[in-house]
């Protein structure tokens, strides 16, 4: 069986985001009008708030530092500075993959944010909390999607050696448009797919950002019904999701059939956090030791 | 009182994690606005330290106790996250979660404390009014605003943790020699996975509150530092007491192999009834994990004789 070998500290694994930060990034989400937040800014909030939670998951005592079961990395492709390059904002700037702990212990910032909370007798109040960038909205140039998929590949196929025995690692790439004309990232995505560890292939989810105001497709078991070739494309680079994953999927209340892929096209803001979580600690947090 | 040491365990809860999930957008922390009832944290700063439970004595002069626990393969002691105690007449075992929870050895340890030491008065009690000095002493050990921000954050998400109770009464003129009246009444009072399985004249009789292997896949609720999860009324079980009874208690991956064993007319039980060496135990529980028979698991047994 694969997708169950238990995350430890000895068997870690790896969670690697792949960012559309190319200039139609800069839109509010499809439908929406008037100043809106971009894309870019929903994203980017995502992306920390996943992150937060993603170290949270890693701490059970005070005393010791989040363990690091896994390595995190972002890509981000399509802005000035790097073309296709880490996206990690800060001291971790430029660096691939990074440790939970590093994660943990070096944000590029802090900022108190508001959240609502319980009062414990049915309302809600505004409670301060900290919170960590590690990423920051950015919407400039092109989309070299091929390229980010194969700057993945360049950077887990060391890393599937190195950890035979590990969860694989899971790939999530997020984007809005179309790749760059004369580019086909399903190669790249196919050689990440064929990566792999003793517990199964490397996982590739593709989460398709909404430009239009028609319903998010979730998580399809088929290409039938797909709008259009990109989206059928955007289909066929995306993983069949584990059990453990279609379980994360369920508990929001998705249909979720044995087939369906790791692939929301026309995300809207809510279902772009729900898969980013399905996608990671939804369907890992039962195999952490 | 005694105490174990604990760490982290293989189990997943829903409660927690359900919670987690409903704190995406919504993070919940409440503030405890109960009053402040008793004066636990000094009974546990003076509380008295058992004889020797390794030997099997204990403060009550009916009762011989063991205690055994040994953590999930690759995990240091520290990591446990199972807590059992015995004082005088109340014996108490505790399992905290793994996921989604924090300082579940903390919270753990501080139920079965409050257990043994400042019972419910009443049992059949709302948990909640008996559950606010443990949960104000819980808040008081995670909270503070120099901590690193993932320790603020993960304090938000709150302990849980299973509690299993067992208690006794003592007839005031019982024959102490006569094995077939009883001496008096045991209960026991459970919420979660953790599991009692009540041995008399070598016979098993029941196991509480799981019975059937086929349960252990459910998510039982679990004992949170969240007031407002915990509006459960505990349920009595109220049984005769006699000489010569055996009590195990134990955490839910043995709990699952123990009633696979007596769905298969094995009486394994029975083994671990004879252990009184610690070594013994952990050589045990490694056997079976070594075999595949058991989850990889925090793993605690208290054994209890009359």
């Amino acid at each position: 069986m694969s997708y169950e070998a238990q995350i430890t500290r000895l068997n870690p694994t790896c969670i690697l985001f792949i960012l559309d930060q190319s200039g139609s990034m800069d839109d509010p989400f499809g439908g929406q009008t008037g100043s809106q937040s971009s894309k870019a800014q929903h994203l980017a909030t995502a992306v920390n708030r996943l992150l937060y939670d993603l170290v949270l998951e890693c701490v059970k005592r005070q005393e010791e530092g989040p363990r690091n079961y896994y390595q995190v990395g972002l890509i981000g492709y399509g802005s000035n500075n790097v073309n296709v390059g880490s996206a990690f904002v800060g001291s971790l700037a430029g660096q691939d993959l990074v440790w939970v702990r590093d994660l943990a212990n070096n944000p590029a910032r802090v900022e108190d944010r508001f959240q609502k909370v319980d009062d414990g007798a049915g309302g809600l109040v505004d409670v301060s909390i900290k919170f960590p960038i590690w990423v920051d909205p950015v919407a400039e140039n092109g989309t070299p999607m091929e390229e980010a998929l194969h700057k993945a590949y360049t950077i887990l196929e060391p890393w599937v050696r190195s950890h035979p025995h590990s969860y694989p690692p899971l790939v999530i790439h997020i984007t809005d448009g179309e790749p760059n004309p004369n580019t086909d990232p399903s190669k790249p995505a196919g050689d990440l797919r064929k990566l792999a560890t003793d517990d199964g292939n490397v996982l590739v989810f593709n989460l398709h950002l909404s430009s239009q105001s028609s319903s998010p497709i979730l998580y399809p078991e088929s290409d039938t019904g797909l709008p259009d070739q990109y989206a059928k494309q955007l289909f066929q680079m995306s993983s069949v999701l584990p059990t453990t994953m279609q379980q994360a999927a369920g508990v929001f209340g998705y249909r979720i059939g044995s087939q369906s892929r790791g692939f929301v096209f026309n995300a809207n803001n809510d279902s772009m956090i729900k898969f980013l979580r399905t996608g990671t600690i939804g369907g890992l947090q039962k195999l952490l030791r | 009182m005694y105490m174990l040491k604990r760490i982290a365990n293989t189990r997943q809860f829903k409660n927690p994690i359900s919670r987690q999930i409903k704190n995406m957008e919504n993070n919940l922390f409440e503030s405890n606005s109960h009053e402040e009832s008793n004066n636990l944290a000094n009974v546990l700063e003076t509380s008295d330290v058992l004889p020797d439970i390794t030997s099997g004595n204990t403060s009550d002069p009916h009762l011989s106790a063991y205690i055994f626990t040994v953590p999930k393969s690759g995990n240091k002691p520290e990591e446990n996250e199972d807590a059992a105690g015995v004082h005088n007449n109340y014996i108490a075992l505790s399992d905290g979660a793994s996921n989604a929870s924090f300082e579940s050895k903390l919270w753990a340890d501080i139920l079965v404390e409050t257990f043994v030491h400042l019972p419910p008065r009443d049992m059949s009690t709302l948990l909640e009014q008996w559950l606010v000095a443990p949960i104000k002493q819980w808040k008081e050990k995670v909270t503070g605003a120099s901590l690193p921000w993932y320790v603020q954050g993960k304090a938000l998400c709150g302990a849980y943790a299973t509690l299993l109770g067992l208690f006794f009464e003592w007839k005031q003129e019982a024959n102490k020699s006569e094995s077939d009246i009883s001496i008096g009444k045991w209960y026991a009072v459970a919420l979660g996975d953790s599991c009692l399985f009540y041995i008399h004249k070598d016979s098993l009789v029941l196991s509480y509150p799981i019975e059937k292997s086929a349960d252990f896949g459910n998510t039982p609720p679990l004992i949170s530092t969240f007031a407002t999860d915990n509006q459960f009324v505990l349920n009595k079980l109220e049984k005769a007491c006699y000489l010569g009874d055996f009590f195990l208690l134990v955490t839910d991956a043995l709990a699952e192999w123990l009633l696979k064993e007596i769905e298969n007319n094995q009486d394994s039980w029975q083994d671990l009834t004879k252990l009184t060496k610690e070594t013994d135990f952990i050589y045990l529980v490694e056997n079976l994990r070594k075999k595949n028979l058991i989850k990889n698991d925090d793993t605690t047994l208290i054994i209890i004789q009359v």
